[in-house]
């Protein structure tokens, strides 16, 4: 069972009695560590490749407790998944040493008290009481679908029950619960493999951060995969140059994600750091604005913010004007929305005389800093675009531009889409629209699907 | 269910117990999993339960796993213990100096041929039969789905105890002198006046991991695992690099940390920082010879070998994901990967390996086999479900999981570039034998690949000029490609000597769904290609 508010209190105590530090600051969270994703509850995941269910895995409710600790401004930090009292009292102890050892760090800031977070409930009885026959049912349907049509399927189904609970040695308070659940399915349009399979159609979607079950539509997703899988059968070669693209959300995502970091002066590549841009520097298109709004209905994030503080709605980029600057005490570019007026995506592609439609990318990483240049490459369908209507695939290509002019020349954009990435390089569970971008450099072909 | 004597002081872990109602019996006061994960004994009695539960149900195939990992991570940023930045680990990391426990148990299944697999943190018989059971429950389900049953080729039962060897216990070593250590190295870095950056970390995992399995098998193995290293950053007329001290992370105890005497390299690494700053960009665009150190080669053969050897890449299992691999499972014995001077080995039995173990996480008795003999292509990595794939009739090992809250999955062993012949020349006497080219030192992260693994471009963490068999000046921006891995390797042209050979490693290594580290050594000899293509910055 997932532990209660009266539960995480009694816990909390414990940790807090054991301490002897100055500070503790006590969560129970979903923590990310070194490419690794922590749960805080409970997981269950379906994973099916080759069109069958190999792995379907049930991880009951897991609590880690992270244990934050100061000396005046010597911090130390353990994290315990055992919560017997001895198990607290250890990873408290262990924490402390920690800190007494640690170095001064200069950066130091005081916890705050109790604050008001605004009430964003995330948390839906049904996902959360869905049962395993349920949740094979939900994907039973579309691996018949694949095995009848000779398909090869690769998916990832998860549904997450989960915690997240904070109190600190100055007061501050909070518990939420949330569910969560995202599908992604890559189908291919047979099972060859290795260099034999350049020829073949791929195709690939994803929603991901979803709080409700009956949010996720796992046959539509499909179909979305397997109609680019048959349409990018026997990818064509392509003029390599400049062309105009448009990004389907989750391709477009990657470089939104990119593109904060360098506004905000967060990005780095090896041993180099960006400089942050001026508040009211027009650092895009008038197209684009976006947004954090931990509150809208299709994110229902967590209004817990970093140090504590309440996570509240920020415009940081509004008609292509920089308004605020992710980090510090506006707090991270998260739970994003990209305003994306009425626009369907078939719309965005209608707009295009002669263009590019990308579905996802990979390996989209920044080179240098300054200029902000990327490359990357497509994968999972790429398609001509002539005339405002799809006209055949291409071949999956490398691309290599510089951001600030990605950003400058976004000419159209669509409504919002759940975004999910599940591990790649995308916004996993934001909502993004689709962008239209002039002059998008392809350099090198690809064989590779 | 009897239960017999032995089995029950197993389960009671030898605590004083007391009868209860309907026969059910118990212990009086639960042990914390702290003490239980080392009472080798309840950890059996445990897997009996669990066997027994799944027997009972039918089960063809079932494994239990009962891990604790302890993660110790300290990093110092200048003179400050704090967060980590940049190319280390691989990826991102943690915020904060970090120790960790984490403990819980999992079980697998096989029944009506598909698997199930289920895990918990609490360690009670109660919920060991819970989750066996529902294991079961998931694997009924999947078998719906499954066109052909799932086969395990068969493996000897194993019963044993296996322990990394090791002199000094990390976790035993007290923080004040690591956090000393630390700022000691940072504080030499910075003694150079034009670095503006130091940042130092030492990196230990202690795993805790029984296995038991339907079969008999009975494995208690401890892995301890040791790094830590440097980084000196400099910043010249407006020019910001970063070198680092490159150790190869192994699977020992400090005393290997204490042998690496880190401070004594700081002037050096801070000294190449500046010289890496004040280097001009490359200005070649085309083919050149390429020596490159064993730090170096690590990442090439993680990626171009490593990788698309893994065989539940070539068949499709990692494809929403991870991605796949230029070679399919018919490539073997056939497929011409490189030169004849190209020998590639997995293994994890080699002494001191970071995937060195006893045995794998389904009871396989670890070994050593060839993946690439003179050039061609001969092995692949297996595991029992996917041996028969290419005709073996037994695992090669592979088979990982990197805690109990994840799926076992085929993963990445040690796989490692073999030296020449005591012939073959020094690093020294292949670097004076070199009349132009470049040589490539330590990796960096900033690499590009497609996910099928064929086309590559690589840097390093420091390249110089070669000319006329001296090492000459630095250069930035070097980068070195090919279209597939097949054109990189087939311009391998001398190897090393045996003496020259280092167990060179990556901080890391994610794949899966959901993520899972996982540890590899890819030792080489220093090596040298002939009329690579080589340019400026990324493309």
């Amino acid at each position: 069972m997932i532990l209660t508010q009266e539960e995480v209190r009694a816990i909390f105590d414990t940790a807090f009695e054991a301490a002897t530090a100055d500070e503790v600051d006590l969560s129970m969270a979903w923590y990310h560590e070194v490419n690794r994703e922590v749960v805080c509850g409970s997981t269950k995941v379906i994973r099916f490749s080759n069109s069958y269910i190999r792995d379907d895995t049930v991880v009951q409710p897991c609590h880690p407790l992270q244990v934050h600790v100061g000396f005046g401004n010597r911090e130390g930090a353990a994290i315990t998944n055992q919560l017997d009292p001895a198990g607290i009292r250890d990873a408290v102890a262990r924490a402390e040493a920690i800190a007494r050892a640690a170095a001064p760090n200069e950066s130091h800031r005081p916890l705050h008290g109790p604050q008001e977070y605004p009430e964003i409930p995330g948390f839906d009885e049904a996902t959360a009481a869905l049962t395993d026959d349920e949740r094979h049912e939900a994907v039973a349907g579309v691996i018949e679908r694949l095995q009848a049509d000779g398909l090869n399927g690769s998916g990832y189904f998860h549904v997450d029950d989960t915690l997240e609970a904070h109190a600190n040695s100055a007061g501050a308070w909070f518990y939420r619960r949330a569910t969560k659940t995202g599908y992604a399915v890559t189908v291919r349009s047979d099972d060859t493999t290795g260099r034999e399979s350049s020829r073949i159609g791929s195709g690939w979607a994803a929603a991901g951060d979803l709080r409700r079950f009956a949010d996720l539509d796992i046959p539509g997703i499909t179909d979305v995969a397997i109609a680019k899988a048959l349409g990018s059968v026997d990818p064509q070669p392509f003029e390599m140059g400049p062309h105009t693209v448009v990004l389907e959300p989750n391709a477009a995502a990657s470089f939104i994600r990119l593109l904060m970091g360098v506004w905000s002066g967060s990005a780095r590549t090896v041993g180099a750091w960006g400089a942050p841009s001026e508040a009211g520097t027009q650092v895009a298109s008038e197209h684009l604005t976006l947004s954090t709004q931990p509150g809208h209905p299709q994110i229902m994030g967590s209004p817990y913010g970093p140090g504590g503080m309440p996570l509240g709605e920020r415009v940081w980029v509004e008609n292509g004007v920089l308004r605020n600057l992710p980090g510090g005490e506006n707090g991270p570019a998260v739970h994003l929305v990209g305003d994306g007026g009425a626009k369907s995506l078939e719309d965005v592609i209608a707009g295009v005389d002669r263009g590019i439609l990308m579905t996802q990318n990979w390996n989209t990483m920044l080179r240098t800093i300054d200029p902000p240049h990327v490359n990357g490459m497509t994968r999972n369908g790429l398609f001509r675009i002539e005339d405002g209507q799809l006209a055949g695939p291409l071949q999956n290509a490398w691309y290599s531009l510089r951001l600030d002019e990605f950003a400058r020349n976004i000419e159209d954009v669509s409504r919002p889409c759940k975004t999910g990435s599940f591990g790649s390089s995308g916004l996993n569970g934001n909502l993004m629209p689709a962008l239209r971008v002039a002059n998008f450099n392809f350099y090198r072909p690809s064989e590779a699907v | 269910m009897d239960i017999t004597r032995r089995q029950f002081v197993r389960l009671c872990g030898g605590t004083a117990a007391v009868v209860l109602p309907f026969g059910l019996t118990r212990c009086a006061v639960p042990r914390p999993a702290h003490e239980l994960i080392e009472d080798v004994e309840w950890k059996k009695g445990l897997a009996d339960a669990v066997l027994r539960a799944t027997t009972s149900r039918g089960a063809t195939f079932a494994d239990v796993r009962v891990v604790r990992n302890l993660i110790q991570t300290i990093a110092a940023d200048d003179q400050q213990i704090k967060g980590v930045p940049g190319e280390w680990h691989y990826g991102s990391s943690p915020e904060h100096v970090l120790e960790k426990v984490d403990i819980g148990f999992n079980v697998r299944v096989l029944k009506d041929g598909a698997w199930g697999f289920a895990a918990s943190p609490v360690l009670s018989e109660d919920e060991a039969v819970a989750v066996a059971g529902l294991a079961c429950d998931l694997a009924e389900k999947a078998a719906r789905t499954v066109p052909e049953p799932i086969r395990l080729v068969p493996e000897p039962v194993h019963v044993d105890t296996w322990v990394t060897p090791h002199q000094e216990d990390p976790f035993a070593v007290p923080l004040d002198e690591k956090v000393a250590l630390l700022l000691r190295i940072n504080e030499e870095v910075r003694k150079n006046p034009q670095t503006d950056r130091a940042f130092s970390w030492l990196d230990f995992w202690d795993e805790n991991k029984f296995y038991a399995n339907l079969e008999g098998a009975e494995i208690q193995q401890r892995l301890v695992r040791s790094d830590g290293s440097f980084f000196a950053r400099a910043h010249v007329d407006g020019v910001t690099a970063q070198r680092r001290f490159f150790v190869n992370p192994l699977n020992i105890g400090y005393e290997y940390i204490r042998g690496l005497d880190l401070p004594s390299h700081a002037e050096r690494i801070a000294a190449e920082a500046v010289e890496k700053a004040q280097a001009p960009m490359i200005s070649i665009d085309g083919q050149m010879d390429v020596v490159m150190d064993p730090q170096n080669l690590c990442l090439f053969e993680h990626e171009t070998v490593g990788h698309p050897t893994e065989l539940n890449r070539t068949v499709l299992v990692e494809t929403n994901f991870a991605g796949t691999t230029f070679l399919a499972p018919e490539d073997m014995g056939s497929y011409e990967f490189g030169s004849p001077v190209m020998n590639f080995v997995a293994d994890r039995s080699r002494p001191m390996l970071r995937s060195t173990c006893g045995y794998d996480d389904e009871g396989v008795k670890t070994q050593e086999w060839d993946v690439v003999r003179e050039g061609k292509l001969v092995g692949f990595q297996t595991t029992r479900e996917f041996a028969t794939y290419v005709g073996e009739d037994q695992s090669r090992g592979c088979c990982m999981t990197e805690s109990w809250d994840r799926v076992p999955q085929g993963r990445m062993p040690n796989v490692s570039l073999e030296p020449g012949g005591q012939d073959a020349p020094s690093p020294e006497e292949l670097i004076a034998d070199t009349r132009r080219g470049l040589l490539f030192s330590g990796f960096s992260s900033r690499i590009v690949q497609d996910y099928q693994r064929r086309y590559h471009t690589y840097t390093a963490n420091a390249v110089w000029e070669i000319e006329n068999g001296q090492k000459t000046r630095m250069l930035r921006g070097a980068h070195y490609y090919g279209q597939n891995p097949s054109e990189l390797w087939h311009r391998l042209e001398t190897v090393t000597n045996p003496a020259s050979w280092e167990p060179a490693a990556l901080d890391s290594d994610d794949i899966g769904q959901p993520t899972q580290r996982n540890h590899n050594t890819h030792g080489a000899p220093w090596a040298r290609f002939r009329n690579l293509n080589v340019g400026g910055p990324a493309s």
